[in-house]
């Protein structure tokens, strides 16, 4: 990690690929479209990527900008900022296009549609077909050369899903190791591990359960050589008691029948304890990102505000921030 | 009335099927769910096919085991399980695979040439869509094998969910036997125009994936072909077992915007692959507070220590948070069972349990909320 990497900012700023995961509920599609948000704000040409295995599914990155989406085409949600969904099909299409030089060819394998049916069955070639389509958005050039996209915001699909992604590429190449596959798959690897071109940020709640999938997920995506460069702590409610407070307040609800707010006094505890444990078990920075009060659009741009002023740092640094 | 309603589903059905977004418990409440019906004298099999780890930890069951394993007798004791009992799985594709393999290969040749094929290997060691692949067959296996009374499937999170009803049916559309045709090695069609779309897919995939991925496609085609049959007979009578009425689907949410909008999105999914609602469970809310008193009954008097005073202010503070997310989720309930038709479903809340739900006597404290009449202590 560089100097220059100690805020989320900066990693708008300078990267060309975002990708945002996390356990489902964790909130990795607002952070998604407040990355992207904030990148437009810096000034970049976005797209928000969401990946989808249903190109008639309404897009959810849309939804939180309040904007009805389905479909492959693209939208705009904001100024410099597009929002689409990346399929499957979408990818092999393009790279059917791309690899195959007789145009006959292609057209008349799509036709059969028996490779077309063989990608979208055989399971390994979905991925491929979402990397494909991610690294042609990111490659993307428009006539002036320069890119179409200088930033893209990939929301990435929870735990499970995000690793298996992670792991796609290495297996493709194991398995059809030469030809246009092979080279496509070696080109969007080298992407994807390319610290200087591409971040990769989990998101998490002050939860246990959370926090423990957000330190697999970590391993796992690091395993395959792909950058991780932070964790964003969502949904953090500032809490204005101390240690001494809390331990006070935990003693006397203890001897005492459940009362009305004990739970959510349990929640702040927990949300402290977890905060402790994520800088005793990962090395990698961390984000807070406040609980906000907003919806829909303005929160959108209230996380993204947040987000352009959050430090990213170690998380022994945020010890002790608001309690 | 919506707990009798659950109830009944559990002790009637074969199978249970719970989807819902990520984050709302829908691992929790399957388990949990299971248990209950477990408790009531059922042989109850949950079965996860979501990739995450969680119900393994949560019922102290190993992590990659090659065959459902059996709660420990003293957590069965502990969960009041007599005369039913309570196994559970995560999906392992290699396993399902390979019990494929053993089961439907013509000949011990057919298995050995399967077993070794690469495409096979690399297929078993992808979890990527796996899951959704060989769910429809471990489905398959285990509501056919008499040793589960009812399975509960706890599906990924969002809406991968359904994709194992599809995988198979995607699977059977490419492997329609005229497709498969086109990639067997000596092409044994009858029909010239057969034999030229075979070359040309050949020469196609030859292009895009080189010649020894194509080679080893048409081995692994060719050494399958066979088994496809049996396979596609296999995923077209689960989809019947889980469209008929001795299944049920349940839509778990929390009150989260975007929890609720997922569960909207099933439903109309449901209604359109024609499968059986059964209801929601609107999980972690904070309804229920009847018998909770409210913290300004003990406020510590002055001469108490500051720490507590201060604590105690906050406390006061988070009672009233709660009384309103009470409000909100009790209307959020209300929303849901507004939306039932008629006579069609149930809406449930569960409360906020205070703590995330990690071990068996949570699962059974989740499940005494779910359905008291099953899991009372």
């Amino acid at each position: 990690m560089t100097v220059s990497d100690a805020t989320v900012e900066s990693l708008v700023r300078t990267r060309q690929m975002l990708l945002v995961t996390g356990k489902g509920g964790t909130g990795k599609t607002l952070v998604s479209a407040a990355l992207a948000r904030l990148g437009a704000k810096l000034g970049r040409r976005v797209f928000c990527a969401e990946i989808s295995s249903d190109p008639d599914a309404s897009s959810r990155v849309a939804e939180a900008f309040g904007v009805k989406l389905s479909g492959e085409a693209p939208r705009e949600v904001a100024p410099g900022l597009r929002v689409g969904m990346v399929t499957p099909t979408m990818g092999h299409r393009r790279f059917l296009e791309d690899v195959l030089p007789v145009r006959l060819l292609a057209d008349a394998a799509m036709r059969s549609g028996a490779l077309k049916r063989f990608l979208a069955a055989a399971p390994a070639f979905s991925e491929m077909g979402v990397l494909y389509g991610l690294q042609e958005l990111a490659n993307r050039k428009r006539p002036d050369e320069a890119r179409e996209n200088e930033l893209l915001v990939v929301d990435l699909p929870a735990t499970g899903h995000a690793l298996a992604l992670a792991q796609v590429p290495d297996a493709l190449i194991k398995l059809v190791p030469t030809g246009p596959v092979g080279e496509a798959v070696k080109e969007g690897l080298a992407l994807l591990r390319d610290p200087g071109r591409t971040a990769s940020l989990v998101v998490t709640l002050l939860e246990p359960l959370p926090v423990s999938e957000s330190l697999d997920l970590v391993q796992g995506v690091l395993k395959h050589g792909i950058p991780v460069n932070g964790v964003i702590a969502n949904r953090v409610v500032r809490q204005n008691l101390t240690g001494e407070q809390l331990s006070a307040g935990r003693e006397a609800l203890a001897g005492l029948p459940p009362l009305l707010g004990g739970r959510l006094f349990g929640q702040l505890e927990r949300s402290r304890q977890m905060l402790d444990r994520l800088g005793r078990e990962f090395t990698q920075p961390l984000a807070l990102l406040d609980e906000l009060p907003d919806r829909g659009r303005a929160l959108v741009d209230a996380a993204a505000d947040a987000l352009g002023q959050a430090p990213l740092q170690p998380p022994p640094a945020h010890m002790g921030v608001g309690t | 009335m919506s707990h009798a309603h659950l109830e009944k589903i559990l002790a009637e059905r074969r199978v249970v099927v719970c989807c819902g977004a990520g984050g709302v418990g829908k691992t929790t409440t399957s388990a949990a769910l299971a248990l209950a019906a477990a408790r009531a004298g059922r042989r109850v099999l949950v079965l996860t096919i979501d990739p995450a780890r969680r119900l393994a930890q949560a019922m102290g069951i190993p992590e990659n085991a090659a065959e459902p394993t059996a709660l420990s007798p003293e957590l069965q004791q502990a969960a009041g399980i007599t005369t039913g009992r309570l196994d559970a799985w995560m999906l392992n594709p290699r396993v399902v695979f390979d019990s494929i393999v053993h089961r439907l290969a013509p000949s011990k040749e057919a298995t050995e040439r399967i077993l070794k094929n690469r495409i096979y290997k690399a297929l078993c060691d992808q979890v990527a869509g796996m899951q959704e692949y060989t769910a429809a067959e471990a489905l398959y296996e285990f509501s056919t094998s008499g040793r589960y009374d009812l399975i509960v499937l706890d599906t990924p999170p969002s809406r991968n969910a359904l994709d194992f009803l599809e995988a198979p049916r995607k699977i059977s559309r490419f492997l329609d036997e005229k497709v498969v045709s086109l990639f067997m090695p000596s092409g044994p069609s009858r029909f010239s125009i057969m034999r030229r779309a075979g070359a040309l897919i050949g020469n196609v995939f030859e292009k895009v994936f080189g010649e020894q991925f194509f080679r080893d496609l048409q081995d692994f085609i060719g050494a399958f072909s066979g088994m496809f049959v049996v396979m596609r007979r296999h995923s077209e009578e689960v989809r019947a077992l889980l469209s008929s009425n001795q299944s049920t689907f349940l839509l778990v949410t929390s009150p989260e915007h975007a929890a609720l909008e997922e569960a909207r999105y099933f439903r109309g999914k449901l209604e359109e692959l024609q499968l059986p609602f059964g209801g929601f469970v609107l999980n972690r809310t904070w309804v229920r507070a009847e018998g909770m008193a409210h913290p300004s009954a003990h406020r510590p008097g002055p001469e108490a220590p500051a720490a507590l005073r201060d604590a105690w202010a906050k406390l006061e503070t988070l009672a009233e948070q709660e009384i309103a997310l009470g409000q909100r989720d009790a209307a959020l309930l209300a929303d849901l069972q507004a939306q039932l038709k008629l006579g069609s479903g149930f809406a449930l809340a569960a409360p906020h349990l205070g703590e995330a739900v990690s071990d068996v006597p949570g699962l059974s404290r989740l499940a005494r909320e779910l359905v008291p009449g099953l899991a009372a202590a």
